[in-house]
């Protein structure tokens, strides 16, 4: 009978419905015990199982089932209580049974035996007396009527829940007799696959003996059915017209009548003999029938046409993308055109939407198998485990459903086995004996996030580092140097385990890879999060939907590119003459600071490969980039050629050379992907790679645009990869050794303004002490005395040339134009007469503060291949006007106050201690908050200084945590900063800085140290 | 077949199973025993023996049924199996003649 595949197929997945129902129910009722519907429930589907098996003449299925649901039958009946025994054997036969249904091209061959002779005993040792149908005669009579009552019930619920009614009509001799099979086996099949109702023997044909041999019985039944009409003339090898199906309405009371009609019809002459003993029982069936039926609002519906559907859905959208994409131009030249497009538009968005909703099943599917799985694992470990769920009904695409099943059981068993502690030592730790494990399934940015929840001991990272060292996955050096997340993700490396010993449920060393790979398969990603002696969450984020997404349509090189939406943030503009939105360098790699935040930026050609290209700014040109970092340099080239270019074409070539940078997220991840042109968001159709580029990771699959043209589909996850992609979190965490690299290269950036005095030399100061630079004709140059001046906002401003002060060529030229730097933050302001400005430049410098020394500078550093020489403007403004600059020797106090200096450039360091120490305060310097407050808890200091801008621990963290601190609480703490933005000084202020001042001025900076170190002794 | 009589009923015994190769020997039979001058109330059809039926063996059961309605005598069906017993029920021919499944000894 196995022949049909198809019908095999329909049978093996309903019937795998009804075995996770009945496992749900026995669950159910295990812990609730007697619940009549939930007993039904279980009966309903098993007796369901029974049937479709019996029509394949799967025998092993049907034998196991029936004896099951004589179990079923009795506790249904209240002959039978319910025990632990009872579920235990129904449960472990039930698995048999799921198991005889998933391999059922052998499960003849499976051993059966067991579990029914188990069944029967436990029939019989429970059961009150009269089970099997052998017993005594009188027993049946008594026990007939509530049978009957029984029997009408199933009936009925058998309708409710889809069973047709069919009327069948068997010539006993001509049907059965020249055939194998015996009456009691065809009955016996009846049986197998439906209920017979209620039945007819016409035997009116037969007068006497003598009529035996060619007088023919007519046997008429009523029968209820999962089966289709078409499919009973072929289960039971009759003749198609014997079998009419009846309205499922029909009342019971009139079944009898049915079968007598249908038998005299038949029989046509003689009257049937009136049945004796019936009507007590009909009666009770007809009692039994004043429930209402109610009309199922659902059909199945094979999933390959839902595919076909979904397929044609998708070609729909591709169709009407590119339908639109053609007619934009005529949409205003053809009247009425544009309402049908919209039309159009609109319902094949929801086509597909609703297309796409048929496919969609909700995540129970998968969580209603775990309360089994727990209630087995917590036996096995002795563990006591309580299940939670949340979010069942959260739907994701029948595809993932399907696919979740194994990598979450593994999860789920993981925290089981590894998470959660034995009772007796959560018992030790104060905490419940239970352990708790949540299975939570929620929306979250386009994704379906699952959180796989323990409240169990953790994880040890270092046992975790230990082991992996010990299988020798990772080298030492390695994991000396791993963050935590890297170290979590040790966990999915091939061949990690961490179980002491090999048991039942896990520590085969093979899983968390599998795990790993089978959601990224899916398109998603897993997160680890956990807390030592608090426990571990497993987070699995997936897409809704594997076939259609909305994505961004992004260009690089000329190509086109499609980035799935769900994981845009937002987009950057950054255009090559505006400054406020800075590139910055860690480890040579770029950075943009967002909003506080350093996201990590990779450029979309690097990654795939491409030629990087811009357009010469000289010729108009596309050229091939050779340099890396583009962004700064050809910034500044750019800007200086602008002036002598017309504006228009400026702006056109400003344009082409804008970059957009896409802010991605993929989880707890965000970064940022440098593209040259972004062409607006689309519907596209996912399809999977061809076969030769499936290794390449950036991509996720391919689409056809409207224009018609393919396009890549980006995977973030994948471009992560390939870029090798760092995480500032991780940053974060990083080891000692770690820690010390990235403070070399995570320094504070510098901006620095580079000019040449009329000497060749190059001399930098910093942007932050520059008010502004004004350009002069020399004429407007007067010289009063020795001194020169320039007339500055109506007042007279003395300018000075830096060369007259410094150990530098001096080489006196008229010149057709100078520039003044005009200082910030200075009570006599001094211009600084320069020649040339030669860039301004974003970088972080290595400060030589040795080899060319002088009063006036700070030190030089090697830009560009040039020496650069720092200006120190205020030593320079104290040679040149003595009475204002040189600082007053603060010695009021016979003792030296302390003052830490929290500052990170090695520049404002120098300024700042060299001001503060001549200023006569004893000065510590810290290069960050982290090292400033180990200084703070090894040194009493009367007050500290703080760059706001730090890496490791910045200057907001630094102050919170004095405040914290009860010992530090009342430490007068001054913000040193160049950001001076109202918002910043607010948030400064709020994180509980004393004062904000702004980078530098320095005789106010003394003042207020001063004014704050009096209040404080004022304060006791 | 055999014959006895026990407590005033004929019972009959089929030595084997009522198949329709055996249907035509055991109509004789059952005429020959139940034209007997020896007085009886009913007959009892034993299938103690019987360990299977076909369709045309249940039309002789009716048959044998009907003939002994027909002579105004009792008739009664015993020691049947679960699997023939349970058929009897499926075709309601318990209501139409008694069904005993102890066996006659």
């Amino acid at each position: 009978m196995l022949q049909n595949e198809e019908f095999i197929q329909e049978f093996v997945e309903e019937a795998m419905t009804h075995v996770e129902s009945v496992e749900a129910g026995l669950l159910k009722l295990d812990a609730e015990k007697s619940d009549l519907n939930e007993i039904n429930t279980i009966f309903r589907a098993i007796h369901s199982v029974k049937g479709t098996a019996g029509f394949f003449g799967l025998k092993k299925i049907v034998e196991l089932s029936h004896s099951m649901e004589n179990i079923l039958g009795e506790i249904r009946n209240s002959r039978m209580g319910i025990n632990r025994e009872i579920i235990d054997l129904l449960l472990a036969s039930n698995d048999c049974l799921k198991g005889m249904i998933e391999n059922v091209a052998n499960s003849e061959e499976t051993e059966i035996f067991e579990y029914i002779s188990k069944l029967s005993i436990l029939l019989k040792g429970e059961s009150i007396s009269k089970v099997q149908e052998n017993a005594a005669p009188q027993d049946i009579n008594k026990e007939k009527a509530p049978k009957k009552a029984v029997e009408a019930a199933m009936i009925q619920d058998g309708i409710k829940h889809g069973h047709k009614l069919f009327k069948v009509r068997i010539k006993m001799n001509e049907d059965l007799g020249t055939k194998e099979i015996s009456p009691v086996q065809f009955f016996k099949k009846i049986q197998s696959i439906g209920n017979i109702v209620e039945s007819n023997t016409d035997i009116s044909h037969i007068g006497t003996l003598d009529d035996v041999a060619d007088a023919e019985i007519y046997f008429t039944f009523l029968f209820t059915t999962v089966l289709e009409k078409a499919l009973l003339p072929i289960a039971l090898e009759i003749p198609e017209d014997h079998v009419e199906e009846l309205d499922p309405s029909t009342k019971a009371e009139d079944f009898l009548k049915i079968v007598a009609e249908a038998a005299a019809a038949e029989a046509a002459t003689e009257k049937v003999e009136p049945p004796a003993v019936k009507e007590e029982s009909e009666k009770e069936t007809a009692q039994a029938k004043t429930q209402n039926i109610v009309v199922e609002d659902s059909i199945r519906v094979h999933v390959s046409l839902l595919n076909n559907l979904l397929n044609l859905a998708s070609e729909m959208v591709l169709g009407r993308n590119q339908l639109l994409r053609a007619m934009e131009r005529h949409r205003k030249e053809i009247p009425g055109v544009d309402p049908i497009l919209q039309n159009i538009d609109r319902i094949t968005t929801e086509l597909q939407e609703k297309v796409m909703q048929t496919r969609m099943q909700p995540i129970a599917n998968v969580f209603n198998k775990f309360p089994r799985i727990i209630r087995d694992l917590s036996k096995k470990l002795g563990k006591e485990i309580q299940l939670e769920l949340q979010g069942t009904d959260v739907e994701l695409d029948k595809s993932i459903i399907e696919a979740l099943g194994d990598p979450l059981t593994h999860l789920v068993r993981n925290a089981a086995d590894h998470g959660l502690e034995t009772p007796e030592k959560r018992e030790k730790q104060g905490k419940p004996r239970i352990g708790i494990i949540l299975l939570k399934a929620y929306h979250e940015g386009g994704y379906v996030n699952i959180d796989v929840v323990d409240d169990g001991a953790g994880i040890n990272l270092e046992y975790i580092k230990k082991k992996a060292l010990e299988k020798e996955l990772v080298s030492k050096s390695d994991v000396a140097l791993m963050s935590e997340q890297e170290a979590l993700q040790l966990l999915f490396k091939p061949g990690f385990s961490t179980a002491e010993k090999i048991t039942d449920v896990s520590g085969r060393g093979v899983g968390m890879d599998v795990v790993r790979t089978n959601i990224e398969k899916l398109g998603g990603t897993i997160e680890i999060f956990t807390n030592l002696g608090e426990g571990t969450t497993f987070r699995l984020l997936l897409p809704l939907t594997l076939a259609i997404i909305p994505s961004l349509i992004v260009e690089v090189e000329k190509q086109k590119f499609a980035l799935p939406q769900v994981n845009l943030q937002e987009i950057v503009r950054i255009k090559p003459s505006d400054a406020s939105r800075k590139i910055e360098y860690i480890h040579n790699s770029e950075v943009l600071r967002l909003r506080g935040r350093l996201l990590p930026i990779v450029h979309l050609a690097d990654v795939l490969g491409l030629k990087r290209t811009y357009i010469d700014p000289e010729t108009g040109e596309r050229k091939e980039e050779k340099r890396k970092s583009l962004f700064d340099q050809r910034r500044q080239a750019f800007q200086e050629k602008d002036l002598e270019l017309d504006p228009l074409e400026c702006r056109r070539r400003d344009d082409a050379n804008i970059i957009r940078i896409l802010v991605l997220k993929i989880g707890s991840r965000k970064f940022g992907i440098a593209v040259d042109a972004i062409h607006g968001s689309e519907e596209i159709l996912v399809k999977p790679l061809p076969k030769f580029v499936k290794d390449c990771k950036c991509y996720s699959g391919v689409t056809i645009m409207g224009d018609g043209k393919t396009a890549m589909i980006l995977d973030p996850e994948g471009i992560i990869g390939k870029a090798n992609l760092k995480f500032v979190e991780e940053l974060d965490r990083k080891s000692e050794h770690e820690i010390s690299l990235a403070e070399e290269s995570m320094r504070e950036q510098q901006n620095l303004l580079l000019f040449k005095c009329s000497g060749p030399e190059t001399f930098a100061i910093d942007l932050s002490m520059v008010s502004r630079v004004e350009e002069i004709r020399p004429e407007a140059i007067e010289t009063i005395g020795d001194k020169e001046y320039i007339k500055f906002r109506g007042d007279s401003l003395r300018v000075i040339r830096p060369e007259d002060f410094l150990p530098v060529a001096r080489i006196s030229k008229q010149k057709e134009k100078y520039y003044v730097i005009i200082p910030k933050l200075v009570k006599h302001p001094i211009g600084i007469l320069i020649e040339n400005i030669v860039d301004t430049m974003q970088t972080s410098i290595k400060l030589n503060q040795e080899d060319i020394k002088h009063h006036g500078l700070i030190g030089s550093t090697i830009l560009n291949d040039t020496i650069v020489l720092l200006v120190n403007i205020y030593e320079i403004f104290e040679k040149v006007d003595p009475s204002h600059y040189t600082v007053e020797n603060i010695k009021k106090s016979t003792i030296k106050r302390k003052i830490l200096v929290a500052e990170d450039t090695p520049f404002f360091q120098r300024m700042e201690r060299g001001y503060l120490e001549s200023a006569g305060y004893h000065v510590l310097m810290a290069q960050n908050g982290k090292e400033a407050l180990q200084l703070l808890q090894e040194n009493e200091v009367d007050l500290v200084l703080s760059d706001i801008n730090m890496p490791i621990m910045d200057g907001l963290e630094l102050v919170k945590k004095i405040r914290e601190d009860k010992q530090l609480a009342s430490l007068p703490v001054i913000a040193v900063t160049s950001m001076t933005g109202d918002l910043q000084k607010k948030a400064g202020l709020e994180a509980g800085f004393d004062l904000y001042e702004f980078k530098l001025d320095r005789a106010r900076l003394i003042e207020q140290i001063e004014q704050m170190i009096e209040k404080r002794r004022e304060a006791g | 077949m055999e014959r006895t009589i026990l407590e005033n009923n004929l019972v009959l015994t089929p030595e084997s199973d009522i198949v329709s190769s055996k249907v035509k020997e055991l109509v004789e039979a059952a005429k020959k025993h139940m034209n007997t001058e020896e007085k009886y109330q009913g007959v009892i059809l034993n299938l103690g023996k019987v360990s299977m039926i076909d369709s045309i063996g249940i039309t002789f059961v009716i048959g044998l049924y009907k003939s002994a309605s027909n002579m105004g005598k009792g008739f009664k069906v015993s020691g049947l199996n679960t699997d023939i017993k349970q058929l009897f029920g499926i075709m309601r021919l318990d209501q139409v003649f008694e069904i005993e499944a102890t066996q006659i000894v």
